[in-house]
Order: structure tokens, then C-alpha cells, then sequence
């Protein structure tokens, strides 16, 4: 490999042969291109899909409850099962290790005072994590904390619309807001990341702080944001699992489809997955296509190069050279073709797609990329396919018998 | 050096097979100097290619130096090749990409000779024949002549055992070949024995032993008085 007169004849091989070299390499510098931007756009789009659809809230699991359809443990069906604090408790205690993030909600529509301006808007009870679990964010001052939950703190956040529906652009943070019958100093106003009016004409208090005014422990509904990196199957055995504990602790059959709901994205998930599986399997086989036939092109002229050059091998064999000495000469004529070019192809394919970055948003596609292991699967790739290029027509080369060679003028 | 014994050799042509050898019996001694003579299609050059490995015989006797030459693979023929054998053609078949000295170390390199013994040894024998200012120059800006004499110091550089020339002057006018022919003859001089085929006289007078071959068989084989060049 490292002979210094095999380089040397590699060399003249080529030179000898420059265009139907420069041909043939193109065809393996266009399939490498191709399959590495294919697969950086599909990255790209992988990313594209997460950043719309799977943004903060997107794994978030909601349990809440419903009417039973089975009578079970002394209770007639059609019961209304409400969660309650303590649910949350449980949940937080027994399942600590599956979940990042976890709030009751608790809504209601109640009517709004600020100045002389009125309305009536959806008001939240939340814990501090919530601000973590959905895709808000401050446009002003802060979310509230462990302490304006644990304190029972009457203190609001409220949406951007609230804002320009009440208060005319005012700075409103340190004001006081009339939201049902009490006061609550607002502490931050907040924007949703999809402009979402409708989200924005709500505000959020503490859940602690509801429930003291309405003097309950009902949690109309729990949301969950799971630990990150969970796969699919984890997320709904877990999902599962919950369920049947919430089943028990509420009296509900186990057989009973309703009581208990849980929505979680496993299933979302895994047809997003399958989409993606599909997706990479096209992008090999558009690859390895363009692939094969630059893996022929290659083969083709080798096949050329050998016939052209077969009084040369003839006269090699002649004087001593084993059909080893041909074949490695042969295959490393092709497999150093191949890698050449093929790397010309990976670079220029790689410089293009690592700089597109947020070029293509608009398609969906967001920072493509490939990751360095399939470059290296790349270039594995195209080792194999200079050996399979270089596989038959070195065989031919071996098959030469000097004397046919040398007879042939 | 060479001993055969009722050697036969058929190609197949089409349906039917040629008998192109019809049991030669031939022994050579070392440091003989011996033409091959015959009309074309009388065997000549497949008895030289059998003799060379570069072809195989059907049935019969063949030792090279003691070695019985039968059913031997790729790899082993080469490698008998570029130990006991050098070629000379009609037609140099030197390498057109590589340069005089080169393509007289190539028979080095497949005996894993190291890059810069090989140059040296190439250039001992490129003196051999007179051609060490040529040692840089391509094939195609030599002579006929000087590539035959190129050919004559790659098929030395191996030191074979036995040197075997197919018409070395075939393609080369009376002046040149004359000049091959001497240099040939300082080589048996030297020692080294040497198979020539060809069909002149003339060239064939300069050997020591002239055989005969017609149709397959050896028709005389007789010991000559040399003619000193």
C-alpha cells in the first residue's frame, strides 16, 4: 500500500487516462454528494419537525377525569371521578423518576378590571414549573416561583392581548389587576412563541391561590412533562402504568375505558418515527442507487484500463508477477479513484449542507447536518465500493495469460 | 539445465486439435548457446513458451535445473519465472511509462528487492550494455537497438538461470542485430545459457548448437563452430 512505485504507476494509470478518470470519478463525487446532502436535508428536516411540533409541551402527557362507564366496587358507573391534590401528590412521589416537570390546572372564566377597562378572561391556576412545560414566554418581568405557589402569593401573570385589551401599553408590572372578586399584583406579562391570540388573552396564577378562594382540592386537570429522551414505548407503558394506579386509587374497574384519561404523544411519536424511518430508507436507496452506478462507472473503466493494458500485464507476468501483484495493483488503482473522488463528493456535499442552516426554514427543513459517524459510514461505504469496482476487472487482469498478451500487436 | 523428455503439445482449434509438438526430446547444458530454428508453424516458439512457463505442455518431461516443471500454479510459475528465467522478444515489450532504468529494475521489484538495491543493480547492468547515460530517457525516445539491449539488461537484472530470446534481432537491421548478437554471445561468454529462436542462418550460425525444427519434430540437432562477432 505504502510502495512508492505503485503510487507512481497508479499515477501514470491515470494521467494516461484523464478525462475517462475525471468521468467516471464525477459519477462517485455526484453519488457521495447526493447521499450526504439527502441525508443532511433529512436531518434537516427531522430538526424542521421537531422545532414546530415538538416544541416545550410537545411530550407533555394530560390526566384528567371522566365519567365511569362500569360500575365497580360498590359504585354505580356513570360517576364523575375528579383528581384531587392528593393525586398529584401520589403521582409526584411514586413516579418521581419519570417526570421532569409536573402541574395541576385549574381554570376559570372570571371577569377582569384594570382602570376602567373590563372583560371577562380565562384565568389559570399553575405551579411555578408550568412556565417550563409549555411554549410561553416573558415578555416582561417574571413567572412566578416556588414561593408565590407555596405562599398562596396573589400575584398574576398575564397575556400580551390582556395587556393591549385592558391597559393601552402601559408598564403594568407592580400594578394591580381586579381578576374576580380579589387583587393581584401582576409580575409578568407573557407572549406564546406561535402568537397565539387566543392563548394570550389568559392569565396564569398560582393553583395554591385559586384553590384557597374556591375553597377546593379538585385539580380538573394534571400535566406532565416527562423526563427527556424516553422512547416511545417507555413513554406509554408509563402512561400505562399511571393509569391503572389512578383506576385503583378512584375505585374505577380496570376494565373500564373511561374514569381516567390519559393523552400522551406515543403515539404522535412513533407515526412521526415511522415517517422518519421511511424518509432515511429513501435516502439510501437514492444513495446506494447513484452509488451503484458510480461503483459501475468505476468498474467500467478499470475493465478499459486493464484491457488497454493487457501486453503490459502480459510482460509483468513475464518477468515475475504473481496474480496477487495484478489484482492489488488493479484494485488499488480503483479503490484510490474511488476514495478520491468520493471524498471530493462527501467534502462539497458536507461544506453545503452544514451552511445551510436555517437557510431552508421555511421548507421545514432547520440546520441540516450529518453527523460524523455517517461520514465515517460514508467513507466505509466507499472503501467497499472501490474494492467491488475494482473486484471483476482485477479478476480479468489475473486471468491473463502473458502469452496471449505478448501475441497480442 | 534443461532435460525433456517426449514432450507433446495440441491447441484446440475449433473441433479439431493441432499437433504442434509431437514428442521433442532435448537436453541442454549449462552455458550452451543454442538456435531454435524452424519455418513458422513448426513449433519453435511454443517449444521456447513451454520452456519459459509461459506455457503448459500436455504430457512428457520437462526439469528446468533439476525442478520438473507439471501442472504448476499462477503464483509458483511466476515466481520460477523471475527467478530462472529472463525474456528477450522480437518486439522489447518494455514498459512505455516507465523509464529505461525502471523497466530494468521491474523483474527486482517482484522479487521484493528494495527501491534503492534495485536502481543500483539496474544501473550495473544498464552499464552492462552501454546505456547508463540513457538510464532517465522513456522507451519511445530510444533506438531499436538500444530498447533491445534495455530489454537484454532487464532480462539480466534478475540473474536467471537461463536466458531465452524470441528473434531478439527479428525487428532490427543487420548493423543493430549485430551488435545484440555480440552482446548475447559476451553474455554466454559470461557463463550464461541461452535459447535463441530464429529463422535466419545467419543469426543462428552464431550460436553454438543449431536445432531443427519441422512440423512438430525435431529434425537435426547439431554442435557448430561459432562465428565470433
Amino acid at each position: 500500500m505504502f510502495d512508492i512505485d505503485r503510487w507512481r504507476e497508479i499515477g501514470a494509470s491515470i494521467a494516461s487516462n484523464k478525462l475517462r478518470t475525471m468521468l467516471s470519478g464525477l459519477t462517485i463525487s455526484l453519488a457521495l454528494f447526493v447521499f450526504i446532502v439527502l441525508f443532511g436535508m433529512g436531518n434537516g428536516l427531522q430538526n424542521g419537525f421537531q422545532k414546530e411540533f415538538f416544541q416545550a409541551g410537545a411530550m407533555n402527557m394530560y390526566i384528567f377525569g371522566t365519567r365511569t362507564t362500569e360500575s365497580f366496587g360498590g359504585y354505580q358507573k356513570g360517576r364523575q371521578i375528579i383528581l384531587k391534590n392528593r393525586d398529584l401528590d401520589y403521582i409526584t412521589e411514586n413516579y418521581s423518576d419519570k417526570i421532569k416537570y409536573i402541574s395541576g390546572e385549574y381554570s376559570q372564566s372570571l371577569m377582569v378590571k384594570y382602570g376602567g377597562e373590563s372583560g371577562s378572561y380565562s384565568v389559570t391556576g399553575v405551579s411555578h414549573d408550568y412556565f417550563d412545560m409549555t411554549n410561553i414566554r416573558m415578555e416582561k418581568g417574571r413567572f412566578f416561583s416556588r414561593e408565590d405557589t407555596k405562599e398562596q402569593r396573589k400575584t398574576a401573570v398575564i397575556g400580551r392581548m390582556v395587556v393591549s385589551d385592558l391597559m393601552k401599553g402601559e408598564d403594568v408590572i407592580g400594578q394591580f389587576i381586579n381578576i374576580g372578586s380579589g387583587m393581584y399584583e401582576i409580575i409578568g406579562v407573557f407572549a406564546t412563541n406561535t402568537n397565539d391570540d387566543r392563548e394570550e388573552r389568559g392569565i396564569y396564577v398560582p393553583i395554591t391561590t385559586l384553590q384557597i378562594i374556591y375553597g377546593t382540592d379538585e385539580l380538573p386537570s394534571i400535566t406532565i412533562t416527562p423526563n427527556d429522551g424516553m422512547s416511545t414505548d417507555e413513554l406509554s407503558r408509563f402512561s400505562n402504568d399511571l393509569k391503572s394506579d389512578l383506576k385503583s386509587r378512584h375505585n374505577i374497574s380496570p376494565d373500564d375505558q373511561s374514569g381516567i384519561r390519559i393523552w400522551d404523544s406515543s403515539e404522535q411519536m412513533s407515526n412521526t418515527n415511522a415517517f422518519f424511518f421511511v424518509l432515511t430508507i429513501i435516502v439510501f436507496v437514492i444513495g446506494g442507487g447513484s452509488l451503484i452506478a458510480g461503483v459501475v462507472s468505476i468498474g467500467n473503466i478499470m475493465v478499459f484500463s486493464v484491457k488497454e493494458r493487457t501486453k503490459e500485464i502480459g510482460i509483468r507476468k513475464a518477468l515475475g508477477a504473481t496474480p496477487y501483484n495484478i489484482i492489488s495493483l488493479v484494485m488499488q488503482e480503483a479503490v484510490v479513484i474511488t476514495l478520491l473522488f468520493g471524498v471530493i463528493g462527501i467534502m462539497t456535499a458536507t461544506v453545503l449542507v452544514e451552511n445551510i442552516n436555517e437557510g431552508l426554514a421555511d421548507y421545514f427543513i432547520y440546520n441540516p447536518g450529518v453527523s460524523s459517524g455517517s461520514l465515517i459510514l460514508a467513507c466505509v461505504i466507499l472503501f467497499v465500493a472501490g474494492f467491488l469496482a475494482g473486484f471483476i476487472p482485477a479478476r480479468y487482469a489475473a486471468k491473463i495469460k502473458p502469452i496471449d498478451a505478448l501475441r497480442d500487436e | 539445465m534443461i532435460k525433456i523428455r517426449d514432450l507433446n503439445k495440441s491447441y484446440k482449434m475449433g473441433i479439431n486439435y493441432l499437433h504442434v509438438l509431437k514428442g521433442i526430446n532435448l537436453d541442454v547444458e549449462e552455458g550452451e548457446f543454442v538456435a531454435i530454428m524452424g519455418a513458422s508453424g513448426s513449433g519453435k516458439s511454443t517449444l521456447l513458451n513451454i520452456i519459459g512457463m509461459l506455457d503448459t505442455h500436455d504430457s512428457g518431461l520437462y526439469e528446468l535445473d533439476g525442478v520438473k516443471i507439471e501442472k504448476l500454479n499462477e503464483k509458483k510459475a511466476a515466481n520460477y519465472r523471475n527467478k530462472f528465467l529472463g525474456f528477450i522478444f522480437q518486439s522489447y515489450n518494455l514498459i512505455s511509462f516507465k523509464n529505461v532504468v525502471e523497466n530494468v529494475a521491474l523483474p527486482l521489484y517482484y522479487q521484493n528487492v528494495s527501491r534503492k538495491n534495485r536502481s543500483k543493480i539496474a544501473m550495473q547492468y544498464l552499464e552492462r550494455v552501454g546505456l547508463t547515460n540513457w538510464a532517465a530517457h522513456m522507451p519511445n525516445e530510444l533506438s531499436g537497438g538500444q530498447k533491445q539491449r534495455v530489454a537484454i539488461a532487464r532480462a539480466l537484472a534478475a540473474k536467471p538461470k537461463l536466458l531465452l530470446a524470441d528473434e531478439p534481432t527479428g525487428a532490427l537491421d543487420s548493423k543493430t542485430s549485430a551488435e545484440v548478437i555480440k552482446l548475447i554471445q559476451e553474455i554466454n561468454d559470461e557463463g550464461k545459457t541461452i535459447l535463441m529462436v530464429t529463422h535466419e542462418d545467419e543469426i543462428a550460425r552464431m550460436c553454438k548448437r543449431i536445432v531443427r525444427l519441422k512440423d512438430g519434430m525435431i529434425m537435426s540437432d547439431e554442435r557448430i563452430e561459432q562465428v565470433r562477432l
